[in-house]
């Protein structure tokens, strides 16, 4: 799990960041670009996630909490995703990019969590909406993925 | 007729104990992200367990003794502590990620955190590590295991381009997006999966406890040659419908409900139920056998009784090791620390742990002092040394692989 390698990491940068003052990491813009890259990988999975626990919880495939439970971790996951680059003090020249990204996994996280209350609340009817709400963020955030390259 | 259904058992036991929660959340992630652009490290991987698998098992039928009994005795106190620890702290690491798989499986469907169900599955394993007879231990989880078929019975409902995933199958090539690099990795990290050292443990202390004879030896290779190979097309049917229903929605595999949503897109509420009775056999099944192999290897390590054929009070600190895992197990996972993540780990350092359990196995199998006429053949002995250099080659890349790629992610 991407956000479980991220503990890992966590682990590491915890140790090195004893011998180190208390700043956010500062990457160049490569580093930068492959924190995105990772960050929107994760993000568009959940997306994609969620959206097909919705389509199958309309179809009533899923048993007990299970479709509550996987959107539950699609949520942890996206918030992960989206807070690894809120966090990332952005280099110079990237800035206007880094809020732009900033912006779409907030709100692509924030769908992911509609999608768990829908879900919860047994609103079947908000379903599909929220499935084309969560392709349209997906487009969006892979079209800007596009720009970067 | 009883010969004929015990073959018939250890086969459908074999299939059914052979996938664990390495297997399930490997072949998961590589499907979703490369296909079966990479199941022939699958095949590699099974061919590799049975040739080991079938030596081990040799070697119990025919001296009465478990590989690592005579490790120490063959290679040295030396040689044989460093293949312990190496071999332990893998098997620790797998014994975790198994208790911690059955956790997951079970919040899958009663939404309870797996924090809170891990020291219930942890102090379960252990109580029929203490009380149940190992056969039936062996046969249930095994038998039950076999629900993982469904993934299978999916896979066909799913309505492949059989042509295009036998393609992927057998030529070399990656998604374009995928780097060579991380291909590398997960190649290491199934075949890691595949060939996870506490299976031969298991496999030859097992043939112990239900006390093997040469006259065994045919129903031990029917078991191995036909149950494990039948049990990689689990894995691949895992790859592939993995392939099928994430790889295109661009999910990349990091929990046990991803794993199972191809089954609940292919068959609805019944498969993932049915999914659900096999991750739980499966782990809880490798949660038992890695319970024993470290309980197993430390035993014969230091000449301790050992196993389960013999009382609990005639072999105390056998027991008493598995106790002491299963606290370690239990204080470890109670950090919330991701079972996932840990499994992830434990497939990586499987494949670095490897040589230290294969070459001494290839030793033993080779010794006439020990086999006398069953000592290894010309066939044996090839594809055990193919074998040997192909574990080198995976232990020396793996860890380098794992940091170069960030475990997958670059």
């Amino acid at each position: 799990m991407r956000s479980g390698r991220r503990a890992l990491a966590g682990v590491v940068l915890l140790l090195a960041s004893a011998c180190s003052p208390l700043e956010p990491s500062q990457p160049d813009v490569s580093a930068w670009q492959t924190a995105v890259a990772v960050a929107v990988e994760d993000m568009v999975s959940q997306l994609s996630t969620a959206q097909i626990v919705l389509r199958e919880q309309a179809e009533g495939d899923f048993i007990g909490k299970a479709a509550t439970v996987v959107l539950v971790e699609a949520e942890d996951a996206a918030g992960t995703a989206s807070d690894d680059l809120t966090t990332l003090q952005p280099p110079p020249g990237v800035r206007k990019q880094q809020a732009a990204f900033t912006a779409l996994l907030e709100e692509a996280a924030g769908l992911v969590t509609e999608a768990r209350v829908a879900v919860v609340d047994d609103d079947v009817t908000s379903y599909e909406t929220l499935r084309t709400q969560l392709q349209d963020v997906k487009e969006r955030i892979l079209a800007q993925r596009g720009d970067l390259r | 007729m009883k010969r004929i259904f015990a073959v018939a058992l250890g086969i459908l036991t074999a299939i059914g104990g052979f996938v664990d929660i390495g297997d399930l959340v490997t072949n998961a992630q590589v499907g979703a992200r490369f296909g079966l652009s990479l199941g022939w490290v699958v095949i590699l991987g099974v061919i590799g367990i049975c040739v080991f698998a079938e030596m081990s098992g040799r070697v119990a039928a025919v001296s009465g003794r478990a590989t690592f009994d005579l490790v120490r005795e063959r290679l040295g106190p030396r040689m044989a502590m460093l293949n312990l620890v190496g071999s332990l702290g893998v098997t620790m690491l797998t014994f975790m990620a198994e208790i911690g798989g059955v956790a997951l499986a079970l919040a899958l469907v009663t939404s309870v955190n797996h924090v809170l169900i891990v020291p219930f599955i942890a102090i379960l394993v252990w109580a029929v590590l203490w009380r149940a007879k190992f056969t039936v231990l062996e046969n249930v989880l095994g038998l039950l295991g076999l629900a993982l078929i469904v993934f299978t019975v999916a896979l066909w409902q799913l309505g492949p381009d059989w042509g295009a995933l036998t393609n992927q199958l057998v030529t070399v090539g990656k998604p374009a997006e995928e780097t060579w690099l991380t291909w590398c990795y997960y190649g290491v990290a199934l075949f890691g999966a595949a060939m996870t050292p506490y299976e031969v443990f298991f496999f030859s202390s097992g043939g112990v406890e239900e006390g093997w004879t040469e006259k065994s030896l045919s129903v031990m290779r029917a078991n191995v040659l036909i149950g494990f190979p039948l049990g990689g097309l689990l894995s691949l049917s895992i790859a592939a419908s993995a392939w099928l229903v994430l790889g295109p929605a661009g999910v990349s595999v990091g929990t046990l409900g991803q794993v199972a949503l191809p089954v609940v897109v292919a068959l609805g509420k019944i498969g993932l139920a049915v999914a659900i009775v096999g991750f739980v056999a499966a782990t809880f099944g490798a949660a038992c056998e890695t319970g024993l192999s470290a309980g197993y290897s430390l035993a014969q390590y230091f000449g301790w009784q050992w196993g389960k054929f013999v009382k609990v009070a005639e072999a105390a600190r056998f027991h008493l090791v598995l106790v002491l895992c299963t606290i370690l197990a239990i204080g470890v996972l109670i950090t919330n620390v991701d079972p996932i993540m840990v499994t992830e780990v434990s497939v990586v350092f499987s494949a670095v742990a490897l040589p230290l359990t294969y070459f001494p196995i290839l030793v033993v199998a080779n010794d006439p002092d020990y086999m006398g006429r069953h000592v290894n053949g010309k066939l044996s002995n090839g594809l055990g040394l193919v074998y040997l250099v192909v574990v080198l080659v995976a232990a020396i890349a793996a860890i380098p692989l794992m940091v170069l790629t960030g475990m997958g992610t670059a």
